[in-house]
């Protein structure tokens, strides 16, 4: 298992006159969990469905190892594959869902009973209370485990997740994200993980590849992405940015500055320091949240609570941070 | 019980006037022995003569092909609308597959007897088969179409993604959920195509003596009133009971 490195070239889907996927050259490192995150309608579910082969693309190569399987029917990639809608199979109880897969492949019953214990085990699910339910009995959290252990069970190559937490209460989905990257780190399966959410993407991938527009806008590890987003798209889709005009600080195109390197009342670390007065505040716990303006300008920034200043809107302060904090943009 | 039973009232007793008490006219007209006396002579009578069985028998034979016959064409066709096509051209074929029925179906069974005279077929076993088949086909149709409409496409993808090829998808995914639209469609479509009439008589011909056609015939010309009417509460007390059984056996599941 694990060990497969998934590679597109210049692949291209279109759906009749329109481009979902414009020439997308990538890899998908052996081993890792990637992330395709973008808005809605960026490509990102279609990019997952050509690797699958529910999609055919209209140009390019798609490569499983050096093995190209372009023009491979879906059920010949041994992919395990967990939907959006889970498609969890309504007739069939979790034992035949989960089995469904090894029936196919013809592996003994007595086997298939063994696997599909092991694999609810691994999902956290108990085989002796959930085995002969039926889908519609499962709370959403349960079926999502029975959809990951079907996946799983067939030992693919390729593990493809398209948004398969987006229905979920938040903390069961924070408590799957992290179940999801123990399995995959156990069983060192190439994962693919399609999301909108840049808080899930930051929380589970070794690798993150932001797409708008059908294209690959970035790609790296989450971590770097953040620190170095290319241009304006990835500094306000993936975390927010503060823009401003490079001509305000004698530079020349776009800066984006993260709210958190922004400094209130700095002392001496600050490279840039301005006057100004705090707009709003926002209590989110351990942060507030404020907005500050600057000569013509409002900043965001983040500043943790209970070190002695409590800010207030009217309050003025002066904000400032430091020229390595500040990245300027392509576009 | 509140007064709004009173809303059922009008059907309750237009059905009274136009059904149940022709019926009760009927169970009459069975116990009147031909010497005039009262008694189950004509119920004796349709189990003692042979030829009532072998009627009773090809309409059950008709019913089953037609139920077959109109399987056959519906689920592939109720695949791909339900499950293949997608916007305009959905909503066309639904609409192409449910005008033939905005028509009277008398006057579509009269254009089949005129195409098939254009076809040089006379009326016989052929004629009337595609005309039960042409006229029950909505029966099996929409059911069939409405428990495939219900599967969605992810399904069936993740069928293909877990290794099953077409005929696997068909056979474990698409089949079984597509039956309970099957079996109350074949239920209909037997129970009604069992006792036509119009169907068999005006494209039957000599193919055409069915259970509709040998009621008709012992009450306007074979002068049997008698042991029309104790067919006709037979077969009805038959389908009555079917119906029931099928409807109860598919409450508990």
């Amino acid at each position: 298992m694990g060990g497969v490195t998934v590679r597109l070239e210049d692949v291209t889907k279109y759906y009749g006159a329109t481009r979902a996927v414009d020439g997308i050259t990538l890899t998908i490192p052996a081993g890792t969990i990637t992330t395709l995150l973008g808005p809605s309608g960026c490509g990102k579910t279609t990019t997952l469905k050509l690797i699958a082969g529910l999609e055919e693309p209209s140009r390019g190569r798609i490569l499983f190892n050096d093995r190209d399987v372009t023009m491979l029917p879906p059920e010949k990639r041994n992919i395990g594959m967990v939907f959006q809608d889970l498609a969890l199979f309504p007739h069939m109880t979790v034992f035949d869902n989960i089995a469904f897969g090894l029936r196919i492949r013809k592996v003994p019953e007595n086997e298939i009973r063994r696997r599909v214990h092991d694999i609810l085990e691994l999902v956290n699910l108990d085989p002796n209370l959930y085995s002969y339910r039926k889908p519609g009995q499962l709370s959403g959290g349960q079926q999502q485990r029975v959809a990951l252990a079907r996946a799983l069970v067939i030992e693919p190559d390729i593990l493809l997740l398209d948004e398969p937490f987006a229905h979920l209460d938040f903390k069961i989905k924070q408590r799957l994200l992290l179940e999801l990257r123990r399995i995959q780190r156990r069983l060192g399966i190439t994962t693919i993980y399609v999301t909108h959410d840049q808080n899930e993407a930051m929380a589970i991938s070794d690798k993150v590849v932001i797409m708008n527009n059908g294209r690959v806008v970035q790609e790296g590890p989450p971590d770097q992405v953040y620190e170095n987003p290319a241009n304006t798209f990835v500094a306000t889709f993936y975390g927010d940015s503060n823009l401003i005009e490079g001509s305000r600080l004698g530079v020349e195109g776009l800066v984006a500055i993260r709210p958190e390197k922004i400094m209130l009342n700095p002392r001496n670390h600050a490279d840039i320091v301005y006057d100004g007065v705090i707009e709003d505040v926002i209590f989110q716990g351990p942060i507030l949240r404020l907005e500050v303006r600057i000569n013509g300008l409002t900043l965001k920034l983040i500043h943790p609570r209970g070190n002695g200043f409590t800010p207030r809107p009217g309050d003025r302060v002066r904000v400032g941070w430091r020229l390595s904090d500040m990245k300027v943009l392509r576009e | 019980m509140n007064k709004l039973h009173l809303a059922a009232l009008p059907l309750i007793l237009f059905l009274l006037a136009f059904f149940y008490a022709p019926l009760a006219v009927l169970a009459y007209y069975s116990i009147v022995e031909e010497d005039g006396g009262y008694g189950l002579d004509n119920y004796i009578e349709l189990f003692r003569d042979p030829a009532y069985l072998k009627v009773v028998l090809y309409s059950v034979a008709i019913a089953g092909q037609t139920t077959l016959a109109t399987l056959l064409l519906s689920l592939p066709a109720a695949y791909y609308i339900a499950i293949h096509s997608r916007g305009p051209e959905k909503a066309a074929l639904l609409v192409a597959m449910v005008t033939p029925f905005w028509i009277d179906f008398l006057l579509r069974a009269l254009a089949i007897k005129n195409i098939m005279y254009l076809l040089d077929i006379r009326e016989g076993y052929a004629s009337m088969m595609a005309g039960m088949v042409y006229d029950y086909l909505p029966y099996m149709f929409l059911p069939v179409y409405a428990s495939l409409s219900g599967i969605r496409e992810s399904l069936l993808q993740a069928a293909r993604a877990l290794g099953a090829g077409p005929l696997h998808v068909a056979t474990k995914i698409i089949l079984p959920l597509a039956l309970p639209g099957i079996v109350a469609g074949s239920i209909l479509v037997f129970l009604m195509s069992m006792t036509e009439y119009v169907i068999p008589a005006l494209l039957g011909g000599t193919q055409g003596f069915t259970i509709g056609t040998l009621i008709y015939y012992l009450f306007l010309s074979g002068d049997k009133w008698g042991q029309g009417s104790a067919l006709t509460l037979l077969i009805t007390a038959t389908l009555l009971i079917a119906t029931l059984i099928l409807s109860r056996r598919r409450t508990i599941q």
